[in-house]
């Protein structure tokens, strides 16, 4: 890949005359004479920015299937991986340089950057007839302003991660279904020395993925329905808040304030750890670095609570660069990739890492491949996007990047009162709501 | 132009102006400083001034913005995470900017004796400083990792602490952590610098002192503290300008967190412009110490000069 | 006899002891770094372990590397964009140096402020509006973007440190070599220029280091997996989800951490030599 790659548009010998015309005649000249070598390139060449999935495979996938796409329609496309923390920064420059094809919408992304979107309601629309409709949040993730702005292409689904060994120790044959239970059980297995841990640190996936449901659980919200009106001040929030503090002090190990994402992964692992909240790439990694635990881990939806059940779990989009030379092309590629012999081959490499957010894959044959995944393919069901009952605003994004509403439960783990956190949550939020 | 006609005055006048210009090698000084300038116009230059002017509009990501004057500014001022990014930013610049520098003014002396192997302890205490950050912190980020980490494992297997420390889940432990390592990293610079300076200073003026009966102490503070002030003040300045605008050891480390105990500007700004697209803030955020630390620095040159 | 016994004692823990802590604290990082990346998954992962030492030594991690990723290309990378953008800041250095240094104009004194000034234009912001220039000269995702855009944080200081490094050296030679019929630039590079070599070679190290660790720059301005050099490599390429493969990110490390160790290794004297008569003196 690397030789064929190397080359295009801008590299190699080309560049020292380029430069020379830009010193000797000015910044004017070598900028169009830039853009004249680009657009003369001929043949599409789509650039897909997206996150590596934890498991390789899914992106030599993902590969493979560009270059299959390569040869039946003579478009070039090309997937660049980034760590998915730096895919922010990957998508600022894209969207300030104006370089760019297709670009992956991380979960509140395609309302983040609608401006630098083009309308993709003709894709989105034709594939949902086909294939029994999107789910409610391929819509929330999707729509922006009643138009869709993104193809949602799949969510990340986080389950709680167990050990059913240690829950049939305490008594449980499942894991159970509400959130009172599951403090009872955590709690349990705890006293035989077995902690239990939400990451409470910068986790962005894990630490916002494991505390939002529990919010919502219990009746809080950071806003109202319009998501402009702060309403974090609420009894809902006061009971998420004593709830996540006890669940703290009863169960939890004390690392979770220092948890990356990552650290969960590498606790449950080492068999440290009773129950997390995490995608499905634990039990894929006990494969390899742990096989003895794969029989006795357990993977299940987040408890309901007295407001009911609801999860949120990373969801990706894929977007349209308004400045895309290749609009079509774009579309199409996407088309094809979401048809189920494209699609179904990916998740299946994936083993539970992803799920699709058209309804025709949650009978998806990779959830019948292992009875331990199949829980999973409930979860998109009850996923909600930060900003939830309101729709994914900035605001949303910034308050999770922020994290207000984990940082809101930590200083109560930490020994803040209810009250107080809340009230300091509070302000940081009306801080960020009064932005335009 | 000699032939048009003008007040003689003028024509000699200008003439001498042409002569000057050629004599007193201008073009020359042009010529020699003009791939320099070129690069910095257009490559740094001009994406700051757009920074500036970007700080002062309400720009998110992919949109143009309003041109808002000081806006951005004044609502940092309000806002309680950024005030607090404010103290933990100056925190972690002036402790870490007083380490290196004690400590690199003993280090300087230690490696300016005579010992074997000279440069090769040399190179092994620059080393922290020559390897990437981006690599060399994320070993950090494995030896304080909550479970493995094997700063732990040493100091609970000495016995000096009887439960593993929270090194990046504590707010207060997060920031001595950036702190160390953020020393780690700068200490050999300030080391090597220092000992550079120390080997200007004549032996010979210790010798004197030696005749004198001065202690070892006093030679030290009447002859090599004066010396080395320069370089002190020089290595002080950059490395404070540095670390106020360090982004790496906090961001691969901590994040900030945990409850923004260790957000800093470099930080607050990623997060707001990047992750939640406001740009025009989040350049506001980086920016918002620059006026102060260009009177520090203007003042700095005007000291540099009289020396 | 007694007094040599306490000179020695002195010299033991006033010298040895605290250098030899100096230096546990300068290489432990390095030392936990090497023996992670000959230790095998099993071994990484076991909290009963003895983790100072190996008990398995293996080559696992760095063969996955070698299979896997495209790790030589990236260190072929890193040399290539230091090696050049060293080369190139360290020419525009001298040059514009030697001209602050020697030559009266008209906006040398500006100039030399605007180099100084230059330290407190933060990077991580800067990239956003330099990925628009950089798009609009058509280099973006091409490690050229890299070649043309580190020298803007090297040649300021380089310039800075080569003003004082020349003006440490007397004017009477290369006077005497002008009223010969040398030219100023043939002076500068024939007389002035050999005479200054610590200092070159100074520069282009420092040049050489900070372009090697460079990252939010290549980070933004590279995409293609083939075109990255190790810092932004490493991280982006091995950092996978929600897992981080520390046997292979510190097999990588230590791969990205060797070449300039040596290359500091052989040139020490230089530097130091470099630093004494030209850095410091502002």
């Amino acid at each position: 890949m690397s030789a064929k790659k190397r080359a295009p548009s801008s590299t190699g010998q080309g560049m020292s005359r380029r430069r020379f015309i830009g010193v000797t005649a000015g910044t004017t000249a070598a900028l169009s004479f830039g853009t004249f070598i680009r657009s003369g390139l001929g043949a599409a060449r789509i650039n897909i920015l997206t996150w590596s999935n934890t498991l390789n495979a899914m992106d030599d996938t993902l590969r493979e299937q560009a270059k299959q796409y390569a040869k039946e329609k003579g478009v070039e496309v090309v997937f660049e991986f980034v760590n998915q923390t730096d895919l922010p920064t990957k998508t600022a420059a894209a969207v300030e340089s104006q370089s760019g094809d297709i670009v992956t919408a991380w979960s509140d992304g395609a309302h983040l950057h609608d401006k630098a979107l083009i309308d993709v309601s003709d894709v989105a629309e034709p594939l949902g007839k086909q294939l029994n409709g999107w789910t409610n949040i391929g819509k929330d993730i999707g729509i922006v302003n009643k138009v869709w702005k993104a193809v949602p292409w799949g969510i990340i689904p986080i389950a709680v991660v167990y050990r059913t060994d240690w829950a049939k120790e305490a008594g449980y044959d499942k894991f159970p279904d509400t959130y009172d239970e599951m403090l009872v059980l955590c709690r349990k297995m705890k006293e035989k020395g077995h902690y239990s841990g939400f990451a409470l640190g910068r986790a962005i996936g894990d630490a916002n993925q494991s505390h939002y449901p529990m919010l919502w659980a219990h009746g809080g919200a950071e806003c109202k329905e319009d998501g402009k009106t702060v309403a974090i001040n609420s009894p809902g929030t006061a009971k998420a808040v004593d709830y996540v503090r006890n669940l703290f002090k009863q169960s939890e190990i004390e690392d979770v304030f220092s948890w990356d994402d990552s650290s969960n992964n590498r606790a449950f692992l080492a068999g440290e750890l009773a129950c997390t909240g995490n995608a499905a790439s634990i039990y894929w990694a006990e494969q390899k670095n742990a096989p003895q635990l794969r029989a006795v881990t357990g993977h299940a939806l987040w408890p309901k609570g007295p407001a009911g059940r609801f999860g949120y779990s990373t969801a990706m989009g894929l977007g349209v660069f308004r400045f895309s030379k290749y609009p079509k092309e774009c579309k199409e590629f996407i088309t094809w990739l979401m048809q189920p012999k494209q699609y179904s081959a990916w998740i299946g490499v994936g083993e539970g890492q992803i799920a699709g957010l058209l309804n025709f894959y949650e009978n998806d044959p990779v959830w019948k491949k292992d009875p331990k995944l199949e829980v999973i393919r409930e979860i998109p069901k009850y996923v909600r996007m930060p900003g939830y009952p309101g729709p994914p605003t900035r605001h949303a994004a910034e308050s999770m990047v922020k994290y207000v509403i984990v940082n809101m439960f930590a200083r109560a783990c930490k020994g803040t009162s209810t009250p107080e956190t809340i009230k300091q949550a509070e302000a940081e939020l009306k801080e960020i709501y009064a932005k335009a | 132009m000699e032939t048009i006609t003008l007040a003689e005055g003028v024509l000699v006048r200008r003439e001498a102006w042409y002569r000057r210009f050629v004599k007193s090698e201008a073009l020359t000084g042009y010529f020699l400083i003009s791939p320099a300038v070129f690069l910095m116009l257009v490559l740094l230059a001009y994406p700051f001034v757009l920074a500036v002017y970007i700080s002062m509009t309400d720009r998110v990501l992919g949109e143009s913005g309003k041109f808002v004057w000081f806006t951005n500014y004044i609502k940092l001022v309000q806002d309680p995470i950024f005030r607090n990014t404010v103290w933990n930013s100056f925190v972690y610049t002036f402790a870490t900017v007083f380490l290196k520098m004690f400590l690199g003014i003993i280090l300087a002396l230690l490696l300016n004796q005579d010992i074997p192997a000279r440069n090769l302890i040399r190179g092994a205490i620059l080393l922290p400083w020559i390897v990437p950050t981006s690599l060399s912190v994320l070993t950090w980020l494995w030896m304080f990792d909550s479970l493995f980490s094997v700063v732990n494992y040493i100091l609970l297997g000495v016995g000096l602490i009887s439960r593993k420390i929270q090194w990046l889940g504590d707010p207060t432990w997060a920031m001595v952590s950036v702190i160390i390592v953020n020393t780690w990293r700068g200490l050999p610079f300030f080391a090597i610098s220092f000992l550079a300076g120390l080997m200007t200073i004549p032996r010979e003026l210790y010798e004197a002192a030696e005749v004198d009966g001065a202690k070892r102490f006093r030679q030290f503070w009447h002859i090599t503290v004066p010396l080395l002030q320069p370089v002190i003040a020089v290595v002080v300045l950059f490395s404070t300008i540095w670390t106020f605008a360090d982004f790496q050891i906090v961001y691969i480390l901590t994040h900030g967190g945990p409850l923004n105990a260790t957000q800093i500007f470099a930080t607050l700004a990623y997060d707001v412009a990047l992750v939640a697209g406001r740009i025009g803030e989040g350049s506001a955020v980086s920016l918002f110490l620059f006026p102060a630390l260009l009177v520090v620095i203007m003042f700095m040159l005007k000291y540099l000069r009289r020396e | 006899m007694r007094r040599k016994r306490l000179r020695t004692l002195q010299r033991v823990f006033g010298v040895y002891l605290p250098l030899a802590a100096f230096i546990l604290f300068a290489l432990f990082p390095f030392y936990w770094m090497l023996i992670s990346s000959f230790k095998g998954n099993p071994e990484l992962y076991d909290l009963k372990a003895n983790r100072l030492w190996i008990e398995h030594p293996t080559l696992d991690q760095f063969r996955d590397l070698f299979a896997k990723t495209e790790i030589v290309r990236w260190l072929f990378n890193s040399f290539f964009v230091s090696f050049l953008t060293a080369g190139l800041s360290m020419t525009f250095g001298v040059m514009a140096g030697y001209a602050l240094a020697r030559l009266k104009f008209p906006g040398a004194q500006a100039f030399g402020l605007a180099t100084f000034i230059t330290y407190l234009v933060p990077t991580t912001l800067i990239f956003i509006p330099l990925a628009r220039v950089v798009t609009q000269f058509g280099l973006s995702n091409s490690i050229w973007a890299l070649v043309v855009t580190y020298p803007t944080f090297l040649i300021p200081f380089c310039t800075w440190m080569l003003i004082a490094y020349f003006k440490s050296i007397p004017k009477d030679m290369e006077e005497c070599a002008m009223i010969d019929g040398c030219s100023r630039i043939g002076a500068m590079v024939r007389i002035v220029l050999p005479m200054a070599i610590p200092g070159v070679i100074f520069s282009a190290m420092f040049g050489f280091t900070l372009s090697w660790n460079e990252f939010v720059y290549a980070l933004t301005f590279i995409s293609d997996p083939a075109q990255k050099t190790m810092s932004v490599a490493v991280p982006t390429e091995l950092i996978r989800g929600d897992a981080y493969f520390w046997g292979e990110l510190m097999a990588a490390s230590l791969l990205g951490s060797v070449p300039v160790a040596l290359l500091y290794s052989f040139f020490m004297d230089y530097f130091v030599s470099g630093l004494t008569a030209g850095a410091l003196k502002g």
